[in-house]
């Protein structure tokens, strides 16, 4: 059973929908004379045929069997100074979205201080970069900037809103 | 097995990336990635899907590690041994279907080297991907009209010695 002209000239053009068009394909790895008759009806055929394969480099698999023998390359870990100050300017960032769009009591900034903190923290150790004990660092130093900050922004708000309790 | 996929790993980096050196560097590190993670293989499915998806993904890898500005240009264009009219029609549909080729999106590009230059069958380019059949038949489907489109549009490159070559084009 082979798959008729119409349907073979559609599924060329890819007017099949997608169900008919994988059945259709599967016939095809199938069936070399089908998949033939497939082939003559692609209108780039000759093209496709026209085009020669690259040049395969002489040494390429000397190569590769020398890279598979060499030892591996040692990863360079970042400095314990870069660790640190990704993890700060991570916390910052928070912390400057804490003080610029708070807007609830105290406990709440310092909430959200916290795990701003935290937060840094994570987002360096998904990183990647930093070993558990840097990013634990981080994270305190993180959380105590963010806790001050928030105090700050909150002493501010009693200050410059008065009746506000 | 380093033999028998090296020429076929080559060609379709150098496909997908269209830069020898950078072709040279991905099949390079697909097939250590390959040898070194042979225990993960799992033969439940086809050795040379494997070995094709991470040669893609390695590929996918270079592509973003760096910008590709350079052509393959003739090395890829072996001689022929038609006659010259033939020869002359011949290169200049390759070359056009290279140019054409080359404007493609890699998602498209990918589909379509499998199939027509590395032979592989449908469920074997959807297992190298890892895709539904037809989801991969859709892809193609979209490659080859948006590759038509391309390839009737493709300008070919001027001859030299009749306008000659424009210095610092393509920067």
């Amino acid at each position: 059973m082979h798959v008729h002209d119409d349907l073979l000239r559609r599924f060329v053009d890819g007017a099949l929908d997608d169900e008919v068009a994988a059945s259709v394909a599967i016939h095809l790895d199938a069936c070399s004379r089908c998949a033939t008759r497939a082939a003559t009806l692609e209108p780039l055929a000759l093209a496709f045929a026209a085009v020669d394969d690259p040049l395969v480099p002489a040494d390429l698999s000397h190569s590769i069997v020398e890279a598979i023998h060499a030892p591996p390359v040692p990863v360079v870990e970042p400095t314990l100074g870069a660790e640190l100050a990704l993890a700060l300017a991570l916390a910052a960032a928070a912390a400057l979205l804490v003080v610029v769009t708070g807007d609830g009591p105290a406990l709440m900034v310092d909430a959200a201080a916290a795990m701003g903190g935290a937060s840094a923290a994570f987002g360096a150790l998904s990183l990647d970069l930093v070993d558990p004990g840097a990013a634990l660092l981080g994270l305190s130093l993180g959380a105590a900037l963010l806790m001050g900050l928030g105090a700050t922004r909150d002493l501010l708000g009693r200050v410059f809103s008065p009746g506000r309790v | 097995m380093i033999q028998r996929y090296t020429p076929s790993v080559y060609r379709f980096c150098a496909r997908m990336l269209r830069d020898d050196e950078d072709a040279r560097d991905a099949a390079q590190n697909t097939l250590v990635k390959v040898i070194r993670n042979l225990h993960r293989y799992d033969p439940e499915r086809k050795f040379s899907t494997w070995v094709f998806g991470i040669a893609r993904n390695t590929a996918i890898d270079e592509q973003r590690r760096r910008r590709f500005t350079t052509e393959l240009g003739d090395r890829d264009l072996a001689d022929t041994r038609s006659s010259p009219l033939e020869e002359t029609s011949r290169q200049e549909r390759a070359e056009r279907l290279h140019e054409a080729l080359g404007q493609l999106p890699p998602m498209y590009r990918e589909v379509l080297v499998l199939y027509h230059f590395e032979h592989f069958k449908y469920q074997e380019i959807a297992e190298t991907l890892e895709l539904p059949l037809g989801t991969v038949m859709n892809r193609i489907f979209r490659a080859r009209r948006r590759l038509r489109e391309l390839y009737e549009a493709a300008e070919l490159p001027e001859a030299p010695g009749v306008h000659g070559v424009v210095a610092g084009a393509g920067g």
